[in-house]
């Protein structure tokens, strides 16, 4: 569905005329393409526009000046419309936020198992598999609202990879976590990377995900 | 879908709900009442022998000083034939027919005791359809002008004059309905040089035709028989209203050319009155049951409000805004349904209860049939449903509308 992602002299509007400290960006004000199958990590320091850049290619956000283009496989752009974006939101990219936005009524399988309700790609078994695999074996049918943050960022792990995607865009996703669930959480993508074919953008404030990223840009 | 009916049920006052339920049952319950009940008052005062002997009015000419002269010069004040198609045309009108007079010499009497009574009579004649007395026998109301019997009909309140003004004042006996029908009366009809004596009866009393009443066909051939002549333009107009019609404007109508009304004016004025009425109180019940449609859409509004951020994080994760419109939009067609069907119900049940007095009034009046109150009930539960559903719906697109933050 989503072929490249095009930025053309992005700038978030809170940028013009005030431009963030700690020198030159490789994104701001830059032409970009990322295509798909790509890995690229960009890393900055905080206030620099990192959750920014993923609301802008995500379509949450729509305050910078420049160009976003999502590119289809038949090179055509994407229009800006409610039903692409819902449609993006289940086939063209998949997004671990930063701020997570699971909700904390439902437990750990019932968060993974609402998105995988407009999906269908798994059964409850496969959520639960997953959820294992990150040591979440005791906090399954646990509320959200119960559970740390770094169990929490796991949940939303598993809800990203809950859908079919041309991209995988990954907010700090191990900002709360140790080596190890990082390194699991990063062979699963790989995983879940080669067999989509799909192209993974992770930010990073200084804890990266175990990734061996084609490309690192500095925010 | 189970998970979204399940993330959304928090929050939900169930007080408020039931607060929609009872106010919006009440409305309903009075909207629905209202409507069948409009048919039914309507029917009620229309039906023959009823309360009120139906929409029926008597019309003539307005008399003046100038009428007078022009009697004098021999011009009567009548009816065109364009006047009366007129009236035939408008509306409110269901039927129109003329009185026809007598144009010859009448004289009636009869003998009571030793008392022998003898007046000059005037009579006339309507159409049948337009009587409202039953003939216990129908083929008394027939008359030849070769025979020598005349059937008669006379106000109810001619003999009441009788019974409360005179017999009571002169020390006469008071006579019954009954006791009247069996006095023979003798009538001599006099014109044209020929005189002929007929006995008669007086067969029945209306309320309704403030005249002496003779069979249409036998006055009619009276007229040629006894003046040569057929009668003229008519100077009275009996006018039959329509049920559905207007009868205020009507009787604007009747005003605005000039005409003098005798007769049922009352009734027609009750009717509007009542019709009034009915307004007001389905108006009323429209009213609290719009109020309650406004309860429930401020308290889904408020409970949209309330989930605002899980509904962008719904529409972050991919749900469209009409799949999150469905807990809530269930909600309020369950509510909208429930409601209305109930109220639909309780006034199907109950209303033949309540109206049972029309029957008292007027033992032949029937029910009208509950089928307006099912189709009413279809039609406002679907309003219902259609605008909490557009609005449930338009709430959340505004609401995952990205927005500049700038």
């Amino acid at each position: 569905m989503v072929k490249s992602i095009l930025f053309e002299n992005v700038l978030p509007k809170v940028f013009i005329g005030s431009p963030p400290e700690g020198g030159p960006s490789d994104v701001w004000g830059c032409n970009l393409l990322f295509e798909k199958g790509c890995s690229v990590l960009i890393e900055s320091a905080s206030g620099r526009g990192k959750s920014s850049f993923c609301s802008f290619v995500y379509g949450l956000r729509n305050d910078y000046v420049g160009n976003i283009c999502l590119m289809n496989d038949a090179g055509e752009m994407l229009p800006h419309t409610s039903e692409v974006s819902c449609e993006l939101r289940r086939r063209g990219i998949a997004m671990m936020f930063q701020e997570l936005r699971l909700f904390p009524e439902l437990t750990a399988v019932e968060n993974v198992m609402l998105k995988n309700s407009i999906t269908s790609l798994f059964d409850e078994n496969d959520v639960r598999g997953m959820l294992c695999e990150l040591g979440l074996e005791a906090r399954l049918d646990v509320p959200c609202a119960i559970l740390s943050f770094g169990q929490l960022q796991r949940v939303a792990f598993v809800r990203m990879l809950a859908q079919p995607a041309d991209f995988y865009l990954l907010d700090e996703p191990v900002s709360h976590l140790d080596e190890e669930n990082s390194i699991k959480m990063g062979r699963m993508l790989r995983e879940r990377q080669c067999k989509d074919g799909a192209g993974v953008i992770v930010t990073s404030i200084g804890r990266r995900l175990a990734y061996d990223f084609d490309t690192v840009l500095r925010l | 879908m189970k998970l979204l009916f399940k993330l959304l049920k928090y929050n939900i006052n169930i007080w408020q709900i039931i607060g929609f339920v009872i106010a919006n049952l009440l409305g309903g319950i009075i909207v629905l009442t209202g409507l069948r009940a409009y048919r039914d008052i309507d029917s009620l005062l229309s039906v023959e022998n009823g309360l009120i002997s139906g929409g029926y009015i008597s019309i003539s000419k307005p008399i003046s000083t100038f009428t007078l002269v022009g009697n004098m010069m021999g011009i009567q004040p009548v009816f065109t034939t364009e006047e009366i198609k007129e009236l035939e045309q408008h509306p409110s009108v269901d039927r129109v027919a003329a009185f026809t007079a007598a144009n010859f010499q009448i004289r009636g009497g009869f003998k009571l005791g030793d008392l022998n009574i003898s007046t000059d009579l005037f009579m006339e004649s309507v159409p049948d359809d337009f009587l409202d007395v039953d003939f216990d026998d129908s083929d008394i109301w027939r008359a030849d002008v070769k025979g020598d019997f005349i059937p008669v009909v006379i106000p109810r309140k001619y003999l009441n004059i009788y019974n409360y003004g005179y017999a009571a004042t002169k020390g006469l006996p008071q006579l019954g309905e009954g006791l009247t029908s069996s006095f023979p009366i003798t009538m001599v009809l006099k014109g044209n040089g020929v005189s002929r004596t007929y006995s008669s009866k007086i067969v029945g009393f209306t309320d309704r035709l403030n005249t002496i009443l003779v069979p249409d066909g036998f006055l009619k051939e009276a007229n040629l028989f006894f003046t040569g002549e057929q009668g003229g333009a008519p100077s009275r107009l009996i006018i039959a209203t329509d049920s559905n019609g207007d009868e205020a404007e009507l009787l604007e109508f009747i005003d605005s050319k000039n005409y003098a009304v005798e007769g049922d004016i009352d009734n027609l004025r009750l009717q509007s009155f009542v019709h009034g009425v009915l307004y007001v109180v389905i108006g009323v019940g429209v009213l609290i049951s719009f109020l309650a449609f406004f309860l429930l859409m401020v308290s889904i509004l408020l409970l949209i409000e309330k989930n605002r951020e899980k509904f962008i994080n719904l529409h972050s994760l991919g749900f469209t805004h009409s799949e999150m419109a469905i807990p809530y939009i269930s909600l309020v067609v369950v509510a909208d349904i429930l409601v209305w069907v109930v109220a639909a119900t309780v006034v199907h049940i109950a209303y033949p209860a309540v109206f049972a007095f029309a029957s008292v009034i007027s033992p032949d009046f029937e029910l009208s049939s509950p089928f307006v109150v099912w189709v009413a009930m279809l039609l406002f539960a679907l309003l219902f449903i259609i605008l909490h559903r557009y609005t449930i719906r338009r709430e959340l697109r505004r609401i995952v509308t990205p927005v500049s933050r700038v």
